[in-house]
Formats: C-alpha cells, structure tokens, sequence
C-alpha cells in the first residue's frame, strides 16, 4: 500500500497551487492600472507549469500572481484615497474662495 | 479576530452598494476617475464599471453592458467560481473548475487586451463599446 502511495508523483496527490484568476480578473475589470493583466499573466504560468510537471515554478508564479493581484488594489485604493482628499481639499479651497469673494475690496 | 475582519469587510461593502445605488458616479465628483484614462486619455478594460455597479443596483441591464461589455460576464464568472463548489456539493453535479483548465488564463487575457484595443476606437462599432 505504502509503496504504490509513493510511486505516485507529488503532483497527483495535491491540488495546484491557486492562481488568483478570480482577483486579477476582479480588479483588472474593476480598476484601472494595467497590473491586474500581469497577475492574470502569472495566473496562466501556474496552469501550464504545474501541467508540465514544474511544481515549483507554479508555485513561485502562484506567489507572483498573487502579489499583482494585491498590487492593483493597492493601487487603485491608493488613487481612489488620493481623490477623495483632493476632492475635500477641493470643496475647502472653493469655501475660501468663495470667502474672498464676498470681501469687498 | 477573523470574524471581525469579515464583518467590517462585510459591513465596508454593504456601505459601498448603499453609496453606489443611491449616487450616480456620472454625476458626482465624489467618484474617483479612472486614473489611466486621467494620464493617457484612453479607456482601461475597467473604465465605467462604477456606472455599471450603479445600473446593476437600479437592475437596468442596458445601462450595465453599455457601460462596460466586460462588467456582466466578470461578475457572473466570479459567482462561478464561489458557487459552484457549494452546487456540487448540494446536488452531486460536476461542474468543472473552469479557472484552472490550462488555457482558461490566456483566453481571458486575449479578450481583455481585445476589449481594451477595441473600445479606443472612435468609430462605429466599436464606439459602442466605450463606457456612457
């Protein structure tokens, strides 16, 4: 029983390592900044490795997919903070402009 | 600590979907723009999917598709791939795990990179595509 349980290859008795499609397709479609088309780049490397037979490469792209995935969040949580304290420094320039403009001089 | 987590995400989106049903980031400045489209001028695959978010809310399908084409098959994939373990599950069905067949990623790069190239086209029919 032992013996058959290790000839099997490593890779039969595991699942792939996950390839993040689902959060690079999410924030490719959902954000703005390229980056989420290199975590579905990275996506496709695990497939076609673990296939071949390259169980770490897929797991080290598993990794790289991952991080882009996070990095195009990231990004685009960044901008979106980024805008809103722009839009309220916005709307306080635009009161003290409006201030000014009610002085008479 | 992991409950919690899960119930500010919870309660962050819950916010989010109240916000984009009731304002129309058409209208409101309080929406980021997109800032790729800011620095080049040119759609990104995601551009309009605020708008989109909002026409899902209000149930308007039209306004969905012609604010991003991408938008509706993206989301139903996504549900996909979080239900149908669960079907599997309930009703013994054997729905494939679409997401991990070998070609899955590449086919959804080419269509991204094509919607993206496509929609930049200031010319019938691809104008269509544009996001508003």
């Amino acid at each position: 029983m032992n013996e058959q349980l290790e000839q099997q290859p490593k890779a039969t008795q595991q699942s792939p390592p996950p390839n993040y499609l689902v959060w690079a397709i999410l924030t490719t479609i959902l954000c703005c900044l390229p980056f989420g088309i290199v975590s579905i780049v990275y996506a496709a490397q695990v497939n076609s490795k673990w296939q071949m037979g390259d169980f770490e490469g897929a797991k080290l792209s598993s990794k790289n997919a991952r991080l882009w995935a996070w990095i195009s969040f990231g990004v685009a949580l960044a901008g979106a903070l980024l805008w809103f304290l722009l839009v309220i420094f916005g709307v306080f320039a635009g009161l003290g402009l409006g201030m000014l403009e009610g002085i008479d001089i | 600590m992991k409950k919690f987590f899960f119930g500010g995400l919870l309660i962050a989106l819950a916010g989010l979907a109240v916000l984009f049903f009731v304002l129309d980031p058409a209208e409101h400045i309080l929406f980021p723009r997109c800032v790729f489209y800011s620095l080049s001028g040119w759609y990104c695959p995601g551009c309009g999917s605020q708008r989109a978010i909002h026409s899902l809310l209000h149930l308007k399908m039209a306004g969905v598709v012609q604010n991003n084409f991408l938008f509706l098959p993206a989301v139903l994939a996504i549900a996909f791939h979080f239900v149908h373990p669960l079907f599997n599950r309930w009703f013994g069905w054997k729905l494939p795990n679409v997401f991990y067949m070998k070609n899955t990623p590449w086919v959804i790069f080419g269509i991204i990179l094509l919607f993206w190239l496509l929609r930049n086209l200031p010319f019938y029919p691809f104008s269509v595509l544009a996001p508003g």
